[in-house]
């Protein structure tokens, strides 16, 4: 060994240290340093994404106070409906026996509604306004399988297109009394007027109009009968559109404030419906129309 | 003293070798401690940076889970607050009506007759008026307050275009002014003491008396039902500037000799005003149906009774009045009309 050495100059000395401090600094570096360099980058990186994405302290509290906010409004959404859906809404109790409810209800409803609207009209006599001879207020027929009860999902008076109400009004506040008095109509319906126009001379002045009232179910309709399923079909009732069964109960059409013309218009208590005898048949029709 | 040295190089060689080496290897033992170091410090930062992302990633999951829980409340109450939107908008859309009428009979002259009113059903920013006046000039007053209306803030009102108005000509051959304004105006003579108001009344809605009482001026007759008013009487004492504005009223292009025509036994003139308004009825929204989108119903309308749109300047619903007399030729019409408060 020390014969090796002896036989090394100065010169290779200096070349082998400084070769073997090179490699090692070499090996170190891109062995060691520079692969956990790139490790913090990467680490930085993705911590600074999830830093932005929200991943912060202030971003969990504001977005906390997101969520109360959002279910403090969902919770007044709620109230503020449950208020118009009283104050408008009719209750559409159809649940029970598919024909028993047919036949004792929801045939029944078409008359109701028709009747009902008239009578709020006339109801306004003492207030300045009528009806003109003719107008009426014609409510198409339900389909009659009872199985479209499950299918409701809303209703609009009439079906089809607006009814057109021509009423005489003894001057002009009288008529735009009349119209500003639609929003609280109560308990049948949200009604919704268009196409407005006011012609003639006091006493007699004319307004026409188109009128539509739409009903909105809070309860959710019974489960079809698969028993009955397959009964006569409908005349152009659209799934869930038909004009369905808007009542159950007496407390169905009373009138509620508004014009408060909507008398005790009970409905009659349930037959026992008629086997499986699909519309009517032997059930007891008491009242159908 | 020199000092000589006669020992041969290669004694001290082996030292000098060994200084060398042990140097060197001191040197590499310092390279390894400097990138121990440095490699130290890269793991330090690591380990501060994974600590980092670990924290980030436990709140960005507890982020997540309150965003799905307000999501989940939202897409609960959608239909709810599908509901009340809907409720809401047809409230807004009823009360729409009868706002705009109401501003329609606060910018109408007591001058003028209203016979009827009506909106495009498109787009609910068109009105059509069909009027009714003594004569041209009463016309033209109401159309420049009409104009000046536009620019007032808060106005809702666009255009104002009235049509319907008689031509003015001149006929060399015959040596006469033709068309049917010239003799219209020119035949309103002072009213006297004991003058027939009924004209007045029937435009103003009042018998005579001074105006007021009521918002906008609507006149209180038209409430007793017991004289022949008008549909709208307007403003009392509304003032009729003639200045000019900025406003886009333009004449109307009357054809042949003006729509003459006679109510209540009074002769005059009945004219059409298109207004559109800058904001539609009931606003940009379209008409409230349930359940949203399901679009309005197209067609002939259900329901017994009279179509609506009732239009048209000879349109007289109702039997409060007699229906107008046929119009007689151009310049016909003449004769005193009482008109107490005519300008």
């Amino acid at each position: 060994m020390s014969g090796a050495l002896s036989r090394l100059t100065l010169l290779h000395i200096n070349l082998i240290g400084a070769g073997t401090a090179l490699v090692l600094a070499l090996i170190l570096f891109f062995a060691v340093v520079k692969p956990k360099a790139e490790q913090v980058d990467t680490v930085k990186v993705a911590a600074d994404a999830q830093e932005k994405a929200g991943g912060t302290d202030q971003g969990v509290k504001g977005k906390q106070t997101e969520l109360n906010k959002t279910q403090q409004e969902a919770a007044k959404t709620a109230a503020d409906w449950e208020v118009n859906n009283r104050y408008y809404m009719p209750t559409l109790d159809l649940n029970g026996d598919l024909l028993e409810v047919y036949q004792n209800k929801l045939i029944r409803i078409p008359t109701e509604v028709g009747r009902f609207v008239a009578n709020w009209y006339d109801g306004q006599r003492n207030l300045g306004v009528a009806r003109l001879p003719g107008v009426d207020f014609p409510v198409e027929p339900f389909p009659t399988d009872p199985n479209y009860i499950s299918t409701i999902q809303y209703l609009k008076f009439p079906q089809g297109n607006p009814w057109v109400v021509n009423i005489e009004a003894k001057d002009f506040n009288a008529a735009m009394a009349h119209l500003r008095r639609f929003n609280s109509m109560q308990h049948h319906g949200m009604p919704v007027i268009n196409d407005v126009t006011l012609a003639g001379q006091s006493p007699n002045l004319t307004l026409s109009y188109e009128l539509a009232l739409y009903v909105i179910p809070s309860k959710p309709m019974p489960s079809e009968d698969p028993i009955i399923k397959g009964g006569a079909a409908a005349a152009g009732g659209m799934r869930g559109g038909m004009p369905g069964g808007m009542m159950g109960g007496s407390s169905m059409m009373m009138g509620g404030g508004g014009s408060s013309m909507m008398g005790g218009r009970s409905m009659p208590s349930a037959a026992p419906a008629g086997g499986r005898a699909g519309g009517g048949g032997k059930a007891g029709s008491a009242g159908a129309d | 003293m020199l000092r000589i040295n006669l020992l041969p190089p290669y004694i001290h060689d082996a030292a000098r070798r060994r200084q060398i080496i042990g140097a060197w290897v001191a040197g590499v033992i310092v390279v390894i401690a400097l990138f121990g170091m440095k490699i130290a410090a890269i793991s330090a930062e690591l380990n501060k940076e994974t600590e980092r992302k670990n924290t980030a990633d436990n709140l960005k999951t507890k982020y997540d889970a309150l965003q799905g829980n307000i999501d989940k409340v939202k897409k609960d109450i959608a239909q709810t607050q599908e509901k009340q939107t809907f409720i809401a908008n047809a409230k807004k859309f009823n009360d729409a009506w009868p706002s705009t009428f109401d501003m329609v009979r606060d910018v109408t002259s007591d001058q003028i007759l209203l016979q009827s009113m009506a909106a495009d059903p498109a787009t609910r920013k068109t009105l059509t008026l069909n009027g009714f006046a003594a004569d041209e000039l009463r016309v033209i007053k109401w159309w420049m307050f009409l104009r000046n209306q536009v620019n007032k803030p808060g106005s809702n009102l666009d255009t104002v275009v009235f049509s319907g108005l008689p031509p003015h000509g001149y006929n060399p051959q015959s040596g006469a002014a033709t068309g049917g304004g010239a003799t219209f105006g020119s035949a309103m003579g002072a009213r006297g003491a004991g003058g027939n108001s009924s004209m007045v009344a029937m435009m103003a809605g009042r018998p005579g008396g001074p105006a007021g009482g009521m918002r906008g001026g609507m006149p209180s007759s038209m409430m007793s039902g017991g004289m022949p008013p008008g549909m709208m009487g307007g403003r009392g004492g509304m003032q009729m500037a003639m200045m000019g504005g900025g406003a886009r009223g333009g004449f109307g292009a009357a054809g042949g000799g003006g729509n003459e025509t006679e109510i209540e036994g009074r002769r005059g003139l009945t004219f059409v005003a298109t207004v559109t308004l800058k904001e539609p009825i009931g606003g940009d929204m379209p008409v409230p149906v349930w359940p949203a989108g399901a679009g309005a119903t197209t067609g002939a309308p259900m329901g017994g009774g009279m179509p609506p749109g009732m239009m048209g300047s000879s349109m007289m619903m109702g039997g409060g009045g007699r229906p107008p007399a046929a119009g007689g030729g151009a310049g016909a019409v003449g004769g005193k009309r009482g008109a107490k408060g005519e300008d």
